[in-house]
């Protein structure tokens, strides 16, 4: 609803295609004054996000014309078998079954997809309301939880070192995110790229966690998995974006060997390049971001993150350094060239040595050496060996 | 022929094992490096298992960027055939688990990786 003794009440009353035209083509007053209206009315967000992303997101017809879109959640057990979907347990508006893992699951997606249309007015995985499907209890002892394409499947941990995989917001909103990121840049699931795809899983997994909790950037705990480990296992996460390689130190499970900066990058075939592993860096960076503007981290770091993961100049094959530039222009977009929102985001990648000194350039135009874009497709500033 | 396995990646850090397979006239024998897993196939199960790796380097590599899964684990092969070359691929993801590990190297590999995995577990309980 807009509020009536706005400065630029008389935007409140024009339709939104006519709000986007001015937007296009009017004054750069008119056009701030436009953004203003549509940014203060939750119905007209969605308005505001397909002008500030022209040539960029697609936004759901539902978005457009009012409707809230509606959640279609559907949940499957596959009782300890690899069998999918597994056994039909409960569906949309049906109420919450004896087992705790489906409720979870159901929840964790429900969440998730509020998340996603209340922030950025994402009607679900693909925009247009995709159903959120998901299997429980996949395999025996299965410690992992992952999607597949088509759904999203959780593992009941083995007990003695991994919980049930439902238990944690973050990892379900972490799986949906990669349902996210296929259907937007589709990123390759295979070093630089690959880890950016496990990073913006990270990104907005941690987001979800935060928004459910209702939580500043400086109230989060930054952690991914927390909860996960099993008791007596010598650690507090799978992953910590805010200090990334502290997350576990166990005699059974290892170290955790996550990188915060590009001087520790790892090359090792393992785990389709390490995606699990150097996706530390731009968690790490991405966390530094929301740091340093401060308030709700999904708000602006998060928007940005989100404008560029939808960007169509975000291509599949992205390394580290691509992305970071993306994400500069779109907070310049958004928030302003000479704003302290792009600045942050600027030294996040600066601290992170994604991109090279120096850090005073926020403001200016950056050249293609200083953007890093003269580096190898697939290479750290100066990567160790693993 | 001696065969070698790893799995890795997964959305957990450090559940990577790896196993090697050495044939001899009695069969094959599995171990686990760093652990006390050991497992003896008979004659039968060990023929079929170098069959199944003779068929997938006839294949040649798959593109397991190619898949669609995300967190997946990743399992890699390696083959040592009698003229002494060793051949490295990294077997496809597999989508719909897999009951029939006979039928399939990427599911036996699975399957024994599981093992393995789960006989370290094992050790921790105790
Ligand atoms: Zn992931």
């Amino acid at each position: 609803m807009c509020i009536p003794n706005r400065a630029h009440s008389i935007y409140c009353i024009l339709p939104p295609h006519i709000l986007i035209n001015i937007a296009k083509r009017g004054t750069p007053e008119q056009r701030d004054a436009v953004l203003e209206t549509l940014s203060v009315d939750q119905s007209l967000r969605a308005v505001r996000s397909q002008f500030s992303l022209l040539g960029g997101n697609k936004i759901a017809h539902e978005s457009l014309t009012g409707t809230p879109p509606q959640k279609q959640r559907t949940i499957y057990d596959a009782k300890t078998t690899q069998v999918l979907p597994g056994t039909f347990v409960r569906a949309e508006g049906q109420p919450p079954v004896g087992d705790q893992a489906v409720n979870e699951a159901f929840d964790g997606l429900g969440n998730t997809f509020d998340f996603y249309f209340k922030s950025y007015q994402r009607n679900s995985i693909d925009n247009a309301g995709l159903r959120l499907n998901a299997t429980v209890h996949y395999g025996s002892k299965y410690d992992n939880a992952f999607w597949n394409g088509q759904e999203m499947i959780f593992g009941d941990g083995d007990g003695v070192i991994f919980n049930n995989f439902t238990s944690c917001i973050d990892v379900i909103g972490h799986e949906l995110t990669h349902g996210v990121t296929g259907s937007e840049a589709n990123l390759v699931y295979q070093g630089q790229s690959g880890a950016l795809n496990e990073s913006i899983s990270d990104v907005f997994g941690s987001c979800v966690k935060q928004f459910v909790k209702n939580q500043t950037a400086d109230q989060a705990d930054w952690l991914i998995g927390e909860g996960l480990l099993a008791k007596g296992i010598q650690g507090v996460a799978l992953r910590s974006m805010k200090a990334p390689g502290t997350a576990f130190d166990d005699p059974n499970l290892g170290k955790d060997d996550q990188p915060a900066d590009m001087a520790h990058y790892v090359q090792t075939a393992s785990d389709n390049g390490g995606v699990h592993t150097n996706s530390g860096i731009p968690n790490h960076a991405f966390y530094l971001v929301a740091a340093a503007i401060g308030g709700y981290s999904w708000l602006k770091a998060g928007q940005v993150w989100y404008d560029t993961v939808t960007d169509p100049r975000l291509k599949s094959n992205a390394n580290f350094a691509t992305f970071a530039n993306l994400t500069i222009l779109n907070a310049g977009r958004r928030y302003g060239s000479s704003s302290p929102e792009k600045a942050a985001v600027n030294n996040a990648w600066h601290q992170v040595g994604v991109l090279k000194q120096p850090l005073s350039v926020s403001s200016q135009p950056l050249n293609p050496s200083q953007r890093g874009e003269t580096r190898p497709s697939n290479g750290g500033t100066q990567p160790s060996q693993r | 022929m001696e065969i070698s396995f790893a799995r890795s990646g997964g959305f957990t850090p450090a559940t990577n094992v790896s196993g090697t397979i050495h044939f001899d006239s009695s069969g094959a024998h599995i171990s686990a490096a760093g652990t006390s897993y050991r497992r003896d196939l008979p004659a039968e199960e060990a023929k079929q298992l170098q069959d199944l790796a003779t068929a997938k380097l006839a294949q040649g590599p798959a593109e397991p960027a190619n898949s669609p899964v995300r967190d997946g684990f990743q399992y890699d092969l390696s083959v040592k055939t009698g003229d002494g070359k060793t051949h490295k691929l990294t077997l496809p993801t597999e989508t719909q688990g897999s009951s029939n590990a006979a039928s399939n190297i990427t599911s036996w590999v699975e399957h024994e990786a599981q093992k393995i995995w789960e006989h370290g577990l094992a050790n921790i309980q105790k």
